[in-house]
């Protein structure tokens, strides 16, 4: 498995498609920072604290659009390039086949939100001041971790299930469309189609399911980092982890026998 | 038994209604060059994916160095396979793309990426991106990829496509120069026949997804032999004419009166005329004779292309 990711970490730094996604996450970063310091330098305030605690708990939905990208970036369109053969054939087992990509997905997915996240914070805290009075700038930190702790196990259930997209559907870019929807259009077609049969018992179990989507939670979590943060933890572990692993035991159940061109 | 480097046993493969492969039972040998002979969609590069891995056998079973089941997979990494185009990264270079198999794989030692590339021509571009790589440079690569991890085994599908005649020449002198020092056993199909003729040590033809027959290069040679084919009322008779008359002793006597011979091909007038002369009645006579082709068509009872 050591081998299997190594490789696949040779090629990940390889491919200019993960250096432009970082690169263009640290450019539209960069631009919400030059915002910020235009709008203190025409006489606004904008804040460290407000940045960061703001924003970054604002957008933790981004990070499962992110998943899709960094799916879709280890996942290298190994049905189009037919590559997949050269693994197979050599014998490696299809679950390390499975599962290496997977572990590497997720260590892009780290990666790219250590750069995202750290690229932010840091210039954020270098060019902004901190609130007026001061501030808390532990409770800012203390936040903003457990936001990204509550988020990270979402994240990774979304991982699970790009993955699974990726294997189980030849075309990447149907891949990449199913996975979006399925993350991000989920919630809302749920929504709509449960307030449309409201009082029905399909419409009330879609309306019950929703807030457990991922992507409704991540949009939860910043009400949850105070009170009742350790029972929202849970949650979120509950929720990544049933969608890892349900993701999982089915992409690898369909990709045993799946044939490879 | 341990000469067996690979066997299918009743191997079956249906895509929904339509058998590709049916029944196929084949064996190779240690140190064979086995020629897959068959037409379009006979199923030639259905049983190269099931020996592989690619695809899921319906029925049968295939054995690789004398595991199978569960085991099969291991024995995988003791294969080096091409099967269908060669498929490689197009964003990476042609070293990258072995480096990053041989990472993969854990093959130790980075050199094994450079004796890839410099055993089949391709040293000097290996910086190259695979995406501007021409077929036959693709074919090298996929050729090094399969012969990265020193294989006792190479399966090998229509390895010669794209090559230019240079590369042809080339890939048949480094498929015998394995042969000869590494003993590897080969498995390779080809739409040119008359280029696996030059390379195979046996045969097996396949006609819409079963194997016809297995043959020995050396039988194939026999049957294929250029010779008068007669037939007399008294064969006996004949060959002492032939050996005594005609001074030859290339002959051979089949049953039903009938001879093959060997020798004064060139002037069967003389034949008939000696036999005549000596009151043996010539029924018929014709000249026979083929190569691997004509032998593959005649197998499968028809014209079309192989």
């Amino acid at each position: 498995m050591l081998n299997y990711l190594r490789a696949e970490l040779y090629k990940l730094f390889r491919r200019k498609y993960f250096w432009g996604l970082t690169a263009i996450v640290l450019a539209l970063e960069g631009l919400l920072v030059a915002a910020y310091l235009f709008i203190n330098a025409h006489g606004g305030h904008a804040y460290f604290n407000d940045s960061v605690n703001d924003v970054i708990l604002r957008m933790l939905g981004v990070g499962g659009v992110c998943a899709v990208l960094t799916g879709d970036v280890v996942f290298a369109a190994q049905y189009r390039n037919a590559t997949l053969k050269n693994e197979v054939s050599f014998g490696l087992p299809r679950w390390r086949i499975y599962l290496g990509k997977l572990a590497a997905q997720l260590i892009a997915s780290v990666l790219l939100c250590l750069v995202a996240v750290g690229g932010y914070v840091a210039a954020c805290r270098l060019l902004l001041p901190v609130w007026p009075e001061g501030g808390d700038l532990a409770e800012v930190w203390r936040m903003l971790g457990r936001g990204l702790l509550a988020a990270l196990p979402l994240w990774v259930g979304v991982q699970g299930m790009v993955c699974a997209c990726f294997f189980l559907i030849r075309g990447e870019g149907v891949a990449l469309f199913t996975a979006l929807c399925l993350f991000w259009a989920l919630p809302g077609i749920m929504q709509f189609v449960g307030g449309l049969f409201s009082g029905y018992p399909m419409g009330d179990l879609l309306l019950k399911v929703l807030p457990w989507t991922p992507s409704a939670m991540l949009d939860a979590t910043r009400l949850h980092l105070k009170a009742g943060f350790y029972p929202w933890l849970t949650r979120t572990c509950l929720v990544g982890g049933v969608w890892l692993a349900v993701s999982t035991a089915l992409g690898l159940w369909r990709f045993r026998r799946k044939e490879i061109h | 038994m341990d000469d067996i480097v690979l066997s299918t046993h009743g191997l079956t493969r249906r895509y929904g209604g339509q058998k590709a492969l049916d029944q196929v039972s084949l064996t190779v040998r240690r140190g064979e060059i086995y020629g897959l002979v068959g037409r379009n969609g006979a199923g030639k590069t259905t049983l190269m994916r099931l020996i592989t891995g690619q695809s899921v056998p319906t029925e049968g079973r295939v054995e690789l160095f004398g595991a199978t089941g569960r085991d099969l997979r291991r024995a995988r990494a003791r294969m080096g396979a091409m099967v269908e185009v060669p498929a490689f990264s197009p964003f990476l270079g042609a070293r990258e793309n072995l480096e990053y198999y041989r990472l993969q794989r854990g093959i130790p030692g980075r050199e094994t990426v450079e004796e890839a590339l410099e055993l089949v021509g391709l040293a000097d571009a290996g910086a190259k991106k695979f995406k501007t790589f021409s077929l036959g440079m693709k074919q090298r690569l996929g050729l090094a990829l399969a012969l990265m991890n020193r294989p006792d085994l190479l399966v090998l599908d229509e390895p010669v496509n794209g090559l230019d005649p240079e590369g042809v020449v080339e890939f048949r002198r480094l498929l015998g120069r394995l042969h000869r020092e590494r003993q590897t056993t080969v498995l390779i199909s080809s739409h040119i026949l008359a280029e696996l003729a030059n390379v195979a040590t046996c045969y097996g033809f396949l006609e819409r997804g079963r194997l016809l027959e297995e043959i020995t290069a050396q039988t194939l040679e026999e049957r294929c032999r250029v010779c008068l084919r007669l037939q007399v009322d008294d064969a006996a008779k004949a060959s002492v004419i032939f050996h005594i008359k005609l001074g030859t002793d290339a002959f051979k006597v089949l049953p039903d009166n009938t001879l093959e011979l060997y020798d004064h091909l060139d002037c069967p007038q003389a034949v008939s005329q000696a036999l005549a002369e000596e009151g043996v009645f010539l029924q018929s006579m014709e000249r026979r004779g083929s190569d691997l082709e004509g032998y593959f068509l005649d197998l499968i009872g028809g014209g079309r292309d192989a």
